[in-house]
């Protein structure tokens, strides 16, 4: 049966992406839709004193403009912490706080009206800082206060295990807020259908979604459907409302059709990100390399909202230390309101950041002891049984050191040294190398669960219906080809749906490494007890015992005889045509009174290495080779695991060298791909994809997940890789030429 | 302030068409809300992304940063056009069989660039297609499947020229 399992098998949503023929959110149309937009605050923090919309309506083709007095509800979202308006009632707090929303019949209308809405405001002194808004007397962006989380773990004796170290290292590490890009913004339509405000978005949370909606505008999740098609890219950035209670709204009271597609620049400005932060770290160790102590603290800007910003630096706390035995440590986190841009959930959360920070570090205490960068990490590297640097027990697969070891054997590892002997004196190359490990699931105290369901159709035929969103990671094929495998069957008997609240079962957020994961273990529960009621009607048909029925194909067959599935299906009540299966994600045993959203305890481990070639006269970096090898658990789909890794080096490659946003006074000055540059086809060298498959005992044919691991350790690799060719530690991202010029000079005049 | 209305005459995917589109208004509104052809996508309305990439008279252009009015009397070929007779294009089999899909919001557009590059080229190397497709930007794939597909098509047209 599992003959499918670890097997390319081509993307169910192949052929109707390559034909152009897949309504995406952006896509959908129909007669007499309006278009929709908003009025922005202008100011990073202010009061708003009067807003004026009387010249704005009279433009030709504006058929509404709503303000918070149009809403019912609470007018307020957010995933954990209620603190952000539909639109903004007295205050704003960012540059990109929506103030209203405008209906119109046509695109110019639409921008003519927003321009001429007058806001007049009371300017309030704003904070776009961290640590200068953690002090007492910085301008307050929330009534409770700006430290939105502080959260402090530790383990052992952190000044005893420095006082036991003979080389103490200390460093602290900067990193931007960093814009997700995917190809497809915030986009949706919405309109009114059998009665329900029907919403279709491009979102990873579909039923957090309707809760949200019915909460903010006051109407009842009954009377709400969502429905998540595939849609052009997430990363995180669609993790939670973005343009849905907008659609809903619009929808509800126009009782018309509505659409909705952010510019870049307004997704770029009012989008969530991921979080800029700033990291102090202290490290002790032994003269052979082994840890003795870690101690951090870390700052994590979460902008003018929670958002996720409390999860995520907890992410950051949980991976702070990296895969490695710390028998002490000290960390606190902290996540911090500004009148910045929003921070939130990014592929990795908060994992990346302190991936490059601790990397550093492990690089450092390498070369103070002259030790092999590979060596330390392979000598401190956690095993299974271990405990973690929060010092909870890994008790599933724990596959850093594998990766380690299978590294040596890339071929990038065995060219790397012929790689960089073709430097020249102006073009210097060196290698970089890091590991990462990454939780997956949402951690403890959030409930983290799925809900399959699957049906026997009328032809023989079965459908999936998935519960969690596809923006291109390419679930919905694991899902089919989960249930091909189950149910013996081959794919083209395999239906498919995509999340709809009123069709598919909640089975949470498409996130965290999670999404084939828990439903596929869900789904093949359900297929257990469709599998068994079809059993059980064929040897009743058929006169014979039970376990000498066999599932092929589209039939049942025995040594009585042979049942069509179609047959089956008429001799099936109702009811039992259809079959759900629910299960939770397994948790920590043990440190769960850390706090909310960890520590996790179904691991992913990578090791990454890195070629670069830097340029001295520019100081323009080129990664020039690049293998990552990651243990994910079985790899279901040899191409769909190999594309989620090559995607996301790629954002970690960008994120390393060019990616960042340039923030003046709470402005993204660089707001379009002009100017922030994510990496294109010349930037992104092919990169080498290895799997190291360790059976994970409770994922679904042993896997864990594939999404985010491979995202948190190429700014390490690669800032390793540039010191190692030019001598140059860089502790800021993205690396700026400037500085690597700079210090080049610095070190050459050294004599 | 006054635009002008004009009548435009062009073929668009083997069809001929006529429709009257203001002057200010680009390709790409005629195509996904004029003619509503969605699956050219717009991704940043700036010429800077390639998601909008359609072949005019032959040419990969972005039609995000072309006006309308100036294809009259021109060929347009959109992502919509390459499937004929039910039997899909050469590339859309290689960015399915290669796993050059994932989101998908670039595809059509990294197609119709490399619909540009692969049409008469007898021999390609995987570099020429990076720099090819270096106004093209995907999120998703790391571009490395995107590579492959462009080869795998290669293959496959040549195949096909060679055969007629
Ligand atoms: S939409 Fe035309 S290039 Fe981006
Ligand atoms: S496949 Fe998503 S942007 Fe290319």
């Amino acid at each position: 049966m599992k003959a499918i399992i670890g097997k390319p098998l081509n993307r169910v949503d192949g052929e109707i992406k390559v034909t152009g023929r897949h309504l995406y959110p952006s896509d959908m149309w129909e007669d007499g839709t309006l278009l929709l937009g908003l009025k922005r605050s202008v100011h990073p923090h202010a009061i708003i004193k009067r807003v004026d919309t009387q010249e704005a309506s009279k433009v030709d083709g504006v058929v509404r403009i709503f303000t918070y007095k149009d809403i019912s509800g609470t007018n307020r979202y957010g995933v954990v912490h209620k603190d952000q308006q539909v639109l903004a009632e007295e205050k704003v707090r960012y540059i990109g706080d929506a103030i209203c929303l405008v209906a119109a019949t046509n695109r110019e209308a639409l921008k003519e009206a927003i321009d001429k809405i007058k806001v007049e405001y009371e300017v309030l002194p704003a904070v776009f800082d961290p640590v200068e808004a953690m002090k007492e007397n910085a301008p307050k962006i929330h009534k409770s206060g700006n430290i939105l989380q502080h959260t402090t773990v530790s383990y052992g004796d952190v000044e005893k295990g420095f006082k036991e170290s003979d080389i103490i290292i200390e460093g602290s590490y900067s990193v931007p807020f960093i814009d997700h890009t995917p190809m497809e913004t915030e986009a949706g339509f919405a309109k009114m259908q059998d009665g329900k405000i029907t919403v279709w978005a491009g979102t990873q949370t579909p039923f957090r979604d309707r809760k949200e909606i019915s909460k903010a505008l006051g109407i009842p999740e009954e009377k709400i459907r969502v429905i998540a098609p595939f849609f052009g890219g997430g990363f995180g950035r669609k993790d939670g409302i973005t343009v849905q209670i907008y659609l809903a709204l619009a929808a509800y009271i126009l009782k018309r059709p509505v659409k909705i597609y952010y510019s870049r620049e307004e997704s770029i400005q009012t989008s969530y990100h991921r979080h800029a932060a700033v990291m102090y770290y202290k490290t002790g160790a032994k003269r052979d390399g082994m840890l003795t102590a870690v101690q951090a603290r870390l700052i994590f800007d979460t902008g003018a909202y929670a958002s996720f910003g409390g999860e995520v630096m907890s992410l950051g706390v949980e991976h702070f230390a990296g895969p490695y035995r710390v028998p002490n440590s000290r960390v606190d986190g902290y996540a911090v309101y500004t009148n910045n841009i929003i921070g939130g959930a990014m592929r990795g959360f908060g994992v990346p950041q302190v991936t490059f920070a601790f990397e550093s570090q492990m690089d450092k205490i390498a070369k103070a002891l002259n030790m092999d960068r590979w060596e330390i990490r392979y000598k401190n590297a956690l095993e299974h049984g271990d405990k973690t640097a929060i010092g909870h027990t890994l008790i599933y697969s724990t596959g850093v050191k594998r990766t380690l070891k299978k590294v040596r054997e890339s071929n990038l590892w065995k060219g790397k040294d012929k790689l960089i002997a073709e430097s020249t004196p102006f073009k210097r190359r060196g290698w970089g190398i890091a590991c990462s490990y990454q939780g997956g699931g949402l951690g403890v105290g959030i409930p983290d669960f799925a809900e399959a369901k699957v049906e026997l159709l009328p032809s023989g035929r079965y459908r999936v219906y998935g519960g969690i969103s596809d923006m291109g990671q390419g679930n919905t094929t694991g899902y089919v080809q989960i249930a091909s495998a189950a149910l013996n069957a081959p794919v083209e008997m395999i239906e498919y749906t995509t999340p709809d609240t009123d069709r598919t079962l909640d089975s949470g957020p498409s996130a965290a490494s999670r999404t084939t994961y828990i439903y596929g273990k869900a789904l093949l529960g359900a297929i257990e007890l469709l599998k068994d009621e079809i059993l059980q009607v064929a040897a009743e048909k058929l006169s014979c015992p039970k376990n000498s029925c066999k599932l092929i194909d589209d039939r049942v067959e025995s040594d009585k005889g042979t049942i069509h599935l179609s047959e089956i299906y008429k001799l099936l009540p109702e009811k039992k045509r259809v079959s759900t299966f629910y299960v939770d994600m397994p948790i920590s045993k043990d440190r769960r009174d850390i706090g909310s959203g960890l520590p996790h305890i179904v691991y992913a481990y990578a090791t990454h290495l890195a070629v670069v070639e830097v340029d001295i006269l520019t100081g323009k970096v080129r990664v020039i080779g690049y293998c990552s090898v990651s243990d994910v658990g079985k790899v279901i789909n040899p191409p769909v695991f190999e594309g989620q890794v090559e995607g996301a080096v790629a954002q970690g490659i960008g994120a390393a060298l060019t990616e960042g946003i340039k923030l003046k006074d709470g402005l993204a000055l660089n707001n379009n791909f002009t100017t922030y540059i994510v990496p294109t086809a010349v930037d992104v060298p092919q990169i080498e994809v290895i799997a190291v498959e360790s059976a994970e005992p409770t994922g679904p044919f042993g896997l864990k997940g594939t999404g985010e691991i491979n995202v948190d350790a190429p700014p390490a690799a690669v800032v390793s890789a540039i010191e190692n060719a030019v001598g140059v530690r860089v502790s800021s991202l993205p690396v700026s030429p400037e500085e690597i010029i700079k210090s080049i000079e610095v070190e050459d005049a050294i004599p | 302030m006054v635009i002008k209305l004009k009548v435009i005459s062009f073929t668009i995917n083997g069809e001929k068409r006529q429709v009257t589109m203001r002057g200010d208004e680009r390709l790409i509104d005629l195509i996904r809300d004029e003619l509503k052809l969605t699956g050219t996508k717009e991704g940043c309305g700036q010429g800077e992304c390639g998601a909008c990439t359609v072949l005019v008279d032959g040419k990969a252009v972005p039609s995000c940063l072309m006006l309308a009015v100036k294809v009259d009397g021109k060929e347009i070929l959109t992502i919509e056009g390459l499937k004929r007779n039910g039997i899909l294009h050469p590339l859309q089999k290689a960015f399915i069989e290669a796993g050059a899909v994932q989101c998908g919001f670039c595809t059509p557009g990294m197609i119709m660039s490399l619909m540009e590059l692969l049409s008469n080229q007898d021999e390609v190397t995987p570099e020429e297609i990076r720099a090819h497709l270096s106004g093209n930007i995907c999120r998703c794939t790391g571009y490395s499947k995107i590579i492959d597909a462009a080869m795998l098509a290669h293959k496959m047209l040549k195949e096909m020229r060679n055969h007629v």
